[in-house]
């Protein structure tokens, strides 16, 4: 063990041409972490990851891999001698190879054992003389996994990974795959655009937004504490509600609380699930209804106009046009208007 | 572990890669070298003068018609013809692959011949179209059956989803994500065309080569010959830079899954079209030549024995087979470079391989002669410049069938190889090589097919006393003995026809 994280990205940024890809990214990835790297599609995440991998080159910022120094501007380590591995969202098994022999690519001859070894942990006993095109997408992603995994690389990194997954098989195969990446110790780095699956497997998130970090954190971090109005719209479901500050306190039209600011209109951010429905809320009539089985959502337009989403069990589901009233929990996220 | 990391300044296209194929296409310029050299010869103004002529802007005008038609019916025939070959139901379509890809084999002279002595009055253009149309659109044909086999099936998918399913619709969607392999075809069939030498001299259509080989024959005039190869060396310029303006708009739709799998569309009712495009097709392009030959075969007098046919055969299919060879490995690493690294440079080279070509295989004839005079007087007619001018006159053919292939590898299988730590030659011999490999066989069966039927560098570069099978036939069509070309037009047509079948019965 060093004392080194395992990735380390210091004030990293790239342009292609007039567009500033990335803008003085910064994070670590722990030894055996799960780090995911959240942000919706085209806004620097797959620049990021292919930087890492070393198929660009740094325009600014460097990149250390266990400590060592592997992209710069002066610097740039080849990508077959970064000692990291790569899962991308197609698999991109080489066609012309059977299973075993993906898994293999990168060993050395003979390593017949690894190869068993990397099969069994992937659970594809019994697979080895199958082509790509023999195999599901799940197994096919699998292999890939293996691959990557089979020469011991310092990191691992996804490029969503389960995206192209029917969604009945995406959870499953998430959750073995990261399961396994645990078990084996093996520090990742996960690219996607869903804040769900980044939520639910992550020890670590990196909210990318416009190829800036606009938040890092634990999942719950950032889900309680948004950084900013962005990252709490982006992340999970989010009722914006204006309120006043006066006095040390913020007055909305839900309820009220302490706070420390200065004077002045302000946004607060209240999760659905902070919001129940209760003879002595405030009133409200419901205007949308959303059953989802085990629970279900209820649009309320309130008093004051704003409308709020509000979480229930499925038998406090009531039909669009009843009165209501809402009543909230805990306490709002403030934001400066 | 961490320290052993090596540090590289700069990853850009491999060397090992880079250097031959720089070498490759820096020596299949020489003939232009030499033609410029020609033409010259005697001044600025001499040269001048013969552009400006009327009679050479006819020639201009006559050829360009030719290669504008061609083309245009090449592709309009091979789109439906691959289409319903690789993603269709079509009865029959394993051996429609094959026989629709057989026309390639048959040599236009001879087909032009076959025409002419049934039926005279088809001299001029439009024989000149309908034969040069018959060999030449599987060069439109063949790559886009290899195209249309590894093209992703979700779009046709995603088509019949929204119920644009009509087959005409599939057809064209299909089409129109092989655009670049379209083209490329395309352009082949138009070089051809201008290049092409015995249809339009047995159709007695005076388009550039018969003038220029005229110019060339009688009198031996070399200068006029060099400058209407020039000005037919810019007409081909022009093509290139046509294709490259296409390509550039056409995007790359092919699919990034490494793996494709397709399951046949089905025809129903269209199913008699396609049958019916595929069979008149092949009568005119082989059944008809095939018929005329086993006619010539039946009147056969004992002109030649076996024998003299069989050494014929020999000479033939080894300088042809060698000559493949040579072919494909010098165009290997250009074709990988333009493929794997579209950078200009990899552009350049590519398109120098073109520039080569354009020339008729009249002229590199001709130039060969002369830089075998000068500078190789001891390979002069022996083995090794014959070859070395099949290898100048077949580099583009091979480039462009391997980069076909090549291109359908999709960038992230490199990017995973690297990263598992395979540099970047050993990406190219685990990764690209192995998937290239058909790309390469049919590529080289493209070239050993053009050799075994080429004429004019055969006839004046072939080692003195050796005879092949279409210098032969050459001989004997010339003065018109037809029933003499009998055994070597049907040597041709089986011994060519065969690396032909196994080519595309591979795929």
């Amino acid at each position: 063990m060093t004392d080194h994280p395992t990735l380390r990205v210091s004030n990293l940024s790239k342009r292609f041409g007039r567009v500033e890809v990335l803008r003085g990214v910064s994070f670590d990835a722990p030894d055996g972490s799960v780090t995911a790297v959240l942000g919706p599609s085209g806004q620097g995440k797959t620049t990021l990851l292919r930087l890492i991998a070393g198929f660009e080159r740094v325009d600014q910022g460097s990149i250390e891999i266990d400590g060592s120094l592997v992209g710069s501007p002066d610097v740039h380590v080849r990508p077959d001698r970064r000692g990291v591995g790569i899962v991308p969202q197609d698999g991109a098994l080489f066609p012309h190879l059977t299973v075993a022999g993906n898994i293999g690519f990168g060993l050395p001859r003979g390593s017949a054992s690894r190869i068993a070894e990397m099969t069994r942990l992937v659970g594809l006993d019994g697979m080895n003389d199958r082509r790509p095109s023999e195999i599901s997408g799940g197994q096919q992603q699998r292999v890939a996994l293996a691959r990557a995994l089979a020469p011991s690389p310092h990191l691992v990194l996804l490029d969503e990974p389960f995206s192209a997954l029917d969604a009945g098989l995406r959870a499953g195969i998430r959750d073995e795959v990261i399961a396994i990446l645990r078990q084996t110790g093996t520090t990742t780095l996960l690219v996607t655009h869903d804040q769900e699956e980044a939520m639910s497997i992550a020890d670590h998130v990196v909210v990318l937004l416009d190829g800036v970090v606009a938040q890092q954190g634990s999942p719950s971090d950032i889900y309680e504490s948004p950084a900013s109005v962005e990252v709490a719209r982006f992340i999970g479901d989010a009722n914006l509600l204006t309120a006043r500050v006066a006095d040390g306190m913020v007055t909305h039209v839900l309820g009220a609380q302490p706070c420390d600011r200065d004077d002045g209109p302000v946004t607060v951010l209240v999760r659905p699930e902070q919001l129940s429905i209760a003879g002595d809320g405030r009133p409200g009539i419901v205007e949308r209804r959303a059953y989802y089985g085990h629970d279900g959502t209820l649009g309320v337009r309130l008093m004051n106009g704003e409308l709020v989403s509000v979480r229930v069990p499925v038998e406090d589901l009531a039909p669009v046009g009843a009165a209501v009233g809402v009543v909230m929990r805990g306490s709002a996220s403030l934001f400066a208007d | 572990m961490s320290t052993t990391l090596k540090i590289s300044r700069r990853s850009r296209l491999p060397a090992p890669l880079v250097v031959p194929a720089v070498l490759a296409a820096v020596a299949s310029l020489a003939p232009l070298a030499y033609l410029v050299d020609v033409a010259f010869d005697r001044g600025a103004s001499y040269l001048w003068d013969e552009i400006w002529q009327r009679r050479t802007l006819d020639l201009v005008v006559r050829s360009g018609l030719l290669a504008a038609a061609v083309t245009a019916a090449s592709v309009a025939l091979s789109i439906p013809l691959a289409w319903s070959v690789m993603r269709s139901d079509l009865v029959g379509r394993r051996v429609w692959r094959v026989v629709l890809a057989l026309p390639l084999a048959v040599p236009s002279y001879l087909a032009a011949f076959a025409w002419i002595s049934w039926e005279s009055s088809l001299a001029g253009f439009w024989g000149a179209f309908l034969v040069l149309t018959a060999v030449s659109y599987p060069y439109v044909y063949l790559p886009l059956t290899a195209a249309f086999s590894r093209l992703d099936q979700a779009l046709e998918e995603i088509a019949s989803v929204h119920g644009r399913g009509s087959t005409t619709r599939l057809m064209m969607l299909a089409a129109r994500q092989c655009r670049g392999t379209i083209a490329a075809g395309s352009l082949l069939v138009a070089l051809y065309v201008l290049s092409d030498f015995g249809a339009v001299a047995t159709m007695r259509y005076d388009a550039f080569t018969w003038v220029i080989y005229g110019a060339y024959r009688a009198g031996f005039n070399p200068t006029r010959a060099a400058v209407l190869a020039l000005v037919l060396v810019l007409i081909a310029l022009a093509l290139v830079v046509a294709e490259v303006v296409a390509r550039g708009r056409a995007v790359t739709t092919m699919t990034s899954r490494a793996v494709a799998r397709h399951r046949p569309i089905r025809l129903r009712r269209n199913a008699v079209w396609f049958q019916l495009l595929a069979v008149a097709i092949t009568a005119v392009s082989l059944v008809f030549p095939v018929w005329r030959i086993l006619v010539w075969v039946d009147s056969y007098g004992p002109e030649d024995g076996f024998g003299d046919v069989m050494s014929a055969l020999w000479g033939s299919v080894r300088y042809s087979v060698v000559a493949a060879v040579a072919t494909v490995l010098v165009a290997l690493p250009i074709a990988l470079l333009v493929a794997r690294y579209r950078t200009r440079t990899t552009l350049l080279l590519d398109r120098s391989t073109y520039v080569t070509h354009a020339l008729p295989g009249i002229v590199v004839a001709i130039s060969m002669v002369f830089i075998g005079v000068r500078v190789m007087r001891p390979v002069y007619l022996e083995a090794p410049l014959l070859v070395l001018a099949y290898v100048a006159l077949f580099l583009p053919l091979a480039v462009g069938g391997i980069r076909a292939s090549a291109e359908q590898i999709p960038l992230g299988l490199d990017d995973v190889a690297r990263s598992l730590g395979s540099s970047p030659m050993a990406v190219v011999r685990r990764i690209n090589l192995p998937l290239v490999a058909p790309g390469l066989a049919a590529a080289a069966a493209l070239v050993t097919l053009a050799a075994m039927k080429e004429l004019p560098v055969t006839m004046l570069l072939r080692p003195t006393g050796t005879e092949t099978l279409a210098t032969r036939l050459w001989t004997y069509t010339t003065v018109s003995d037809y029933a003499g070309a009998g055994p070597y037009a049907l040597a041709i047509i089986v011994f060519v026809a065969i690396p032909t079948a196994i080519a595309t019965g591979r795929r």
